[in-house]
């Protein structure tokens, strides 16, 4: 095993906090928490399955199609908990609906679930996820109701998905096209990696931020 | 290894564009933040603001009531009591010159009628005007009202005491009439409503506050009717209470025992008056 391949497990690993802390306050966790942990548990598995896949040479594209589409529906389902406006409830309702036919198009014309890496989805994926977060903040600072932050578990939450989505735009975006290259080019493989350590620290911020949402939002903290 | 001119410029625009997106993204949050600390701290700026008005407003109001009770006060003393002195006299002169009984009877019934309304004129006076907390500070009022209180009744024993853990401790004469009010009008209410037949006033003073106890034996009152009402629909005593406390950020709780009565904690914050110094 290679020490980029270590490096990528140890932040994987990192999944694994806000897990830890959601099933060890299982009990005083808010439902919309306990529907995530749900997810994050899935992405669990996702994580298992893709490293094994991968350090073994077996084909996992689809699977990185179909992980793609959950992922999403989950953050949008948060977002929908944590909309007020009824509105903009039955909005994020119909973009996941919009999201999956998308997706399935996607894999149909554009980039096929076999061959191809599921940029295009990952890429609007991002660009809907960062403009739910821009709105929290905006309606956040529009109704002034949140005073201390640090006791925020929405606040920290949409932090990690700002912070995640917004900075693997540009890796969702050109990852095809270095993977193309990577296969054309000697040597652009090792570019691949630097590239990926960007994606390892941002997956690790996200998930301290994630653990730190799901610590905050039990009604005792 | 070998790169072309467009590998080059994917590269750029993939580092150039992350790096700018994070920054917006981070600046975005750092943004959220700094403004709304800003916006909470105009707010809050904004309602100090609003309290301090509200109880300068409270101050002036108790002020103006005080000083229109001194007046009355004067005005009873100087002019009613001074008359009335003369009443008595003039009665006094002519039970001493009245020829039959009758005449004496008559004269000596009126005497007493004007022997008790003097009195009633004093009490009121006093009521009105506590000399006694001008001149010889809070605890000699206290001991008065006290006093009085056991002598206007046969069935009730009022008790109190006094805590000091500051012996220098200096009160504002505003806030010393303030505290005299609301037990004038705790007793009051433990008299009047509660029909006690026992009262035990406690007052604590230190450095940043002074709690006063009022505990009676009488049957209190309903304790959810009066958490569950609006200011405006609370009675005049209470409200006068809740206004002369509130000028010193203060509080005013009850608890409840049927089987021993009721006690009144009220809290009066000094720090509050130093805060605003």
């Amino acid at each position: 095993m290679s020490v980029f391949e270590i490096i990528g497990l140890c932040s994987k690993a990192f999944v694994l906090a806000p897990v830890a802390i959601g099933v060890a306050h299982y009990a005083t966790l808010k439902k919309p928490y306990k529907v995530f942990l749900l997810f994050l548990m899935l992405y669990v598995v996702f994580d298992v399955i893709t490293s094994y896949t991968s350090l073994n040479g077996i084909h996992n594209l689809p699977l990185y199609h179909l992980m793609t589409v959950v992922e999403f529906v989950f953050y949008s389902y948060m977002y929908h908990v944590i909309a007020k406006n009824t509105s903009y409830k039955k909005w994020i309702l119909f973009i996941i609906f919009l999201f999956i036919i998308f997706a399935v198009l996607n894999t149909i014309y554009l980039e096929n679930i076999y061959t191809d890496y599921n940029s295009n989805t990952r890429v609007v994926a991002s660009l809907i996820l960062v403009s739910y977060a821009i709105s929290y903040f905006y309606r956040m600072l529009k109704e002034l109701t949140v005073e201390s932050v640090g006791e925020n578990d929405v606040f920290w939450f949409n932090t990690a998905v700002l912070l995640y989505f917004a900075g693997t735009f540009f890796l969702s975006l050109f990852l095809k096209v270095f993977f193309d290259e990577a296969k054309k080019t000697e040597g652009f493989q090792e570019f691949l990696y630097q590239i990926y350590y960007l994606q390892y620290f941002l997956y690790i911020i996200l998930n301290i931020l994630l653990a730190k949402a799901i610590w905050v939002s039990q009604p005792s903290k | 290894m070998g790169q072309s001119a467009e590998q080059i410029n994917n590269i750029l625009l993939f580092l150039v564009g992350t790096f700018v997106i994070l920054l917006m993204a981070v600046g975005f949050v750092v943004f959220v933040l700094i403004y709304k600390k800003r916006v909470f701290a105009q707010k809050h700026a904004f309602q100090e603001l609003e309290t301090k008005h509200h109880k300068d407003m409270l101050k002036i109001a108790i002020e103006t009531q005080e000083k229109e009770r001194r007046r009355i006060a004067e005005n009873l003393h100087d002019e009613v009591g001074a008359l009335l002195s003369l009443v008595r006299l003039n009665a006094s002169r002519i039970y001493n010159e009245a020829g039959c009984e009758d005449m004496r009877g008559i004269t000596d019934k009126t005497i007493n009628v004007v022997d008790e309304t003097i009195a009633n004129v004093r009490r009121i006076t006093k009521d009105l005007l506590p000399a006694t907390l001008d001149k010889f500070g809070l605890e000699a009022a206290l001991k008065e009202l006290c006093q009085k209180v056991n002598e206007a009744t046969d069935t009730l024993e009022i008790s109190y005491d006094v805590q000091r853990e500051n012996k220098n401790l200096n009160l504002p004469k505003e806030l010393k009439l303030s505290i005299y009010r609301v037990l004038q009008e705790l007793v009051n209410n433990a008299l009047k409503h509660a029909e006690a037949s026992k009262i035990i006033v406690n007052i604590h003073m230190n450095e940043d506050s002074i709690l006063l106890k009022v505990e009676d034996n009488g049957k209190g009152f309903d304790m959810q009717k009066y958490y569950e009402r609006k200011k405006s629909d609370a009675g005049l005593g209470l409200q006068n209470i809740k206004s002369r406390i509130s000028v010193y950020d203060g509080k005013i709780d009850f608890v409840q025992d049927q089987s021993k009565g009721t006690i009144a904690n009220v809290t009066f914050n000094i720090k509050s008056i130093n805060d605003e110094e």
